[in-house]
């Protein structure tokens, strides 16, 4: 048995007894579910476009956690491609500090040579 | 279709070790084990369901969803097989003893147990459904094999007790307001 304050009262029940107004099904809400999650990754809004996806993921917490799941998924991916990216032009610069002679003057230098 | 397994395979690698934290007993073995059981269903309901993809979104986010969803269900399952379903409301929530305020006390205790007496209105399926999933945090998914139903069936289940006990509320003059699970 779980005792609460009075003033978590309210707050329990209207969990207990979930969202207001038109939601979708579990399955309408996994076929819209990377639409819904790219529309808020490029800042967009996601509730407006989407109103009964918000109330579904409200009420449904199995769906909830694959919302916040493919949601930390493509965040995740989209700091390892700036990550990698940053890496990758780190190490570019340091090739070029290390190698003073950029490969076009040492072509131009092999063309040179003959004449 | 190495590649799109080696996809699914990263994104329920990633969802597996998620949903670890809330559920640390699963182990280690067992884990890698369900997130390669997940790419595997993930790529067979992919090719089912190739025709579906729109492009309104990228075809990488797409195809993680699923993987993202079986390594959940996995998971949920995994966790909670041979543990008992609690089907009885064991927590039911009661207002703390010496609460300040004794209309306040009143009220809460009025609200939760005019909440009880709506719940105890329900169908026996509809009790055991809202018990256990609303109540007692049972996921849904482990309910439905349970109960071999599907997910989809048990949510329209709780929807439905869900708009009942409102409009029970509601009818006694209690008004609760907009509902948020979070």
């Amino acid at each position: 048995m779980t005792t609460h304050m009075p003033d978590d009262a309210y707050g329990i029940v209207r969990r207990l007894v979930g969202p207001v107004g038109p939601e979708l099904s579990c399955d309408e809400c996994f076929d819209l579910l990377d639409v819904y999650v790219e529309l808020e990754e490029r800042g967009g809004d996601a509730d407006a476009a989407m109103p009964a996806m918000r109330a579904h993921l409200l009420g449904c917490p199995a769906c909830r956690d694959d919302h916040d799941s493919l949601r930390a998924l493509i965040e995740l991916a989209a700091v390892g491609c700036a990550y990698f990216l940053a890496c990758h032009l780190a190490r570019q610069r340091a090739r070029c500090r290390s190698r003073p002679r950029s490969f076009a003057t040492r072509r131009l230098r092999y063309v040179r040579m003959p004449g | 279709m190495r590649e799109l397994h080696e996809l699914l395979l990263r994104a329920a690698r990633f969802e597996v070790r998620r949903r670890q934290g809330a559920f640390p007993h699963v182990a280690d073995a067992d884990a890698d084990d369900l997130a390669w059981q997940s790419a595997d269903d993930a790529l067979m309901s992919i090719l089912r369901r190739l025709n579906d993809f729109r492009g309104d979104s990228r075809f990488t986010t797409w195809a993680c969803k699923f993987a993202i969803v079986e390594a959940g269900v996995k998971v949920r399952r995994h966790a909670w097989r041979g543990r008992e379903i609690p089907l009885t409301p064991a927590s039911w929530p009661v207002v703390a003893d010496g609460a300040p305020g004794p209309d306040q006390h009143a009220e809460a205790r009025d609200l939760l147990g005019a909440l009880r007496e709506e719940v105890e209105r329900l169908t026996a399926r509809q009790q055991e459904v809202f018990v256990a999933v609303a109540l007692n945090g049972v996921p849904i998914d482990v309910l439905a094999e349970r109960l071999c139903s599907s997910r989809g069936a048990l949510y329209k289940t709780l929807h439905d007790v869900r708009r009942k006990l409102r409009a029970g509320l509601v009818a006694r003059g209690l008004d609760i307001g907009e509902g948020n699970c979070r």
